[in-house]
């Protein structure tokens, strides 16, 4: 049986010096296993080809449809309208990234700095050899680093997180992760004094509040709590 | 001639990063353990009252054995060192100006999601302590020797605050000693359904123990009314 739901989009340019932020509503059918990709398409198809938002991949690879669904950051292509029992649902932007239009933010500036502040790269002094086979590596070890980088930097954990909101320095799930996930990766010749410099105050891990919105949120379910548990335990042991 | 260098740079002289938040992020753990546990022993000692006031006169002499009735007092002063540092480390973690709080307070609206909201609480509750728990301290320090007759009438004296004062307590320390074991456990598992269930069954079993207590608390408080 299909039903009308509504849907709620926010509407803003900051570039436009007419534009005010609102709502607008539409009104659609539902077809079955309708997500919001499909949806937002559709609007855009019918009712407002103005309507501003992000997808790439469709299946929940790229990170780049995140925003707030019901006030709830997630990705929007992994978003069922059906599980909304009474139609209406509202769209916003995720916060904290720079509003490019409605419903599409970029997270990819914010990342970037993100990226080089935890120096997100194998840091090493050996140089490598092409022309011999490489080294192996403990095959735990490249479990544990596949792992943890499987991290899309859909930017849901930043969004999600109190702390973040309140303070734009702070580094966000994503970026402990990142340490987390080079100082398990047996390439990476970085000591826990290293990672201090980098993530050793109250922007970085310390910043921290254990409000859990990025655990609750990550739509790849990283284990984030508990690494960043660890890493709050390895940073505070630092001489 | 350090600390200008560090306060100025971040860093310390040899250029690394400032330990300091390291140790003020410890301490600030650390000194609301010592709190919240002193307040489990704190309702449980006002509590004896329910068994009759032999019974909390007895808890009161073990307290203060061989009739050191300074004790009290004593204790009251760390606590309230130990109080204050706390908070001042708390302060850190409280929205820097009012557009950071306005900001939280509509995310938490927005997000409706509890380990977020129970922040929100904490903090509520954290400032209000401020003013309320160190009114309390401060009167303990400079209190006569502690009979039962003496508390109750002190208590029925300002019951109104009293019952505030724990409401406020317990909500910020049962808040703060699960959010201590986020902070510093890794909850592990083989799949993250696994964990998230454990973790809300901590938070599960934090709460029932501190809503125990404070049942037990409320008890205890109309008993020293009815005294
Ligand atoms: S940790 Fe999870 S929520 Fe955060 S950016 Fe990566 S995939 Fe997204
Ligand atoms: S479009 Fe790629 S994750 Fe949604």
């Amino acid at each position: 049986m299909s039903r009308k739901i509504t849907i709620k989009a926010f509407k803003y340019n900051p570039l436009s010096k007419i534009s005010k932020p609102h709502f607008n509503t539409y009104e659609l059918e539902e077809t079955s296993g309708m997500t919001l990709f499909v949806a937002l398409n559709q609007i855009r198809e019918n009712f407002d080809p103005d309507l501003s938002f992000d997808f790439v991949c469709r299946a929940g690879i790229c990170g780049s449809c995140a925003m707030l669904v019901n006030g709830k950051p997630q990705l929007a292509c992994r978003t069922l309208t059906k599980d909304y029992e009474d139609g209406v649902i509202e769209l916003m932007p995720l916060p904290v990234f720079k509003l490019i239009k409605d419903l599409s933010v970029n997270t990819g500036e914010w990342m970037a700095a993100m990226n080089s502040r935890v120096e997100s790269w194998i840091h090493t002094t050996k140089v490598t050899d092409i022309s011999k086979q490489e080294e192996k590596v403990d095959p735990e070890l490249a479990q544990k680093t596949f792992e943890l980088d499987r991290c899309i930097e859909c930017g849901i954990c930043v969004a999600a997180c109190g702390t973040a909101i309140m303070r734009n320095d702070f580094i966000g799930a994503v970026g402990l992760n990142r340490i987390a996930r080079f100082r398990v990766d047996p390439l990476d010749e970085r000591t826990d004094e290293d990672f201090y410099e980098l993530v050793g105050d109250d922007s970085g891990i310390f910043g921290c509040m254990s409000l859990l919105g990025c655990e609750d949120q990550c739509p790849k379910h990283l284990p984030l709590q508990n690494q960043i548990a660890f890493i709050r335990r390895k940073m505070a042991s630092v001489k | 001639m350090e600390a200008r260098i560090e306060g100025f740079l971040g860093k310390s002289v040899e250029g690394k990063k400032s330990r300091l938040p390291a140790c003020q992020d410890k301490a600030q753990s650390l000194t609301g353990l010592i709190l919240a546990a002193f307040m489990v022993c704190h309702m449980l000692f006002t509590g004896s009252i329910v068994f009759g006031k032999r019974a909390f006169e007895g808890v009161v002499s073990f307290a203060e054995p061989f009739g050191m009735t300074w004790i009290t007092n004593f204790i009251a002063f760390v606590i309230l060192v130990i109080f204050m540092v706390h908070a001042f480390l708390g302060m850190r973690k409280f929205p820097a100006n009012y557009r950071a709080y306005q900001a939280f307070k509509a995310h938490k609206i927005r997000f409706g999601h509890l380990d977020t909201t129970l922040w929100w609480f904490q903090f509520i509750t954290g400032f209000l302590l401020f003013f309320t728990a160190s009114a309390h301290i401060i009167t303990i320090i400079f209190s006569e020797p502690i009979t039962a007759n003496l508390s109750i009438a002190r208590f029925a004296n300002l019951h109104l605050f009293y019952l505030l004062l724990l409401i406020v307590t317990v909500t910020h320390a049962s808040i703060g000693t699960y959010r201590l074991i986020m902070k510093w456990y890794s909850i592990e598992g083989s799949k993250k359904d696994e964990m998230i269930e454990k973790r809300a069954k901590i938070k599960k079993i934090n709460f029932i123990i501190w809503g125990a207590l404070f049942a037990f608390s409320v008890i205890a408080d109309i008993v020293w009314l009815a005294k």
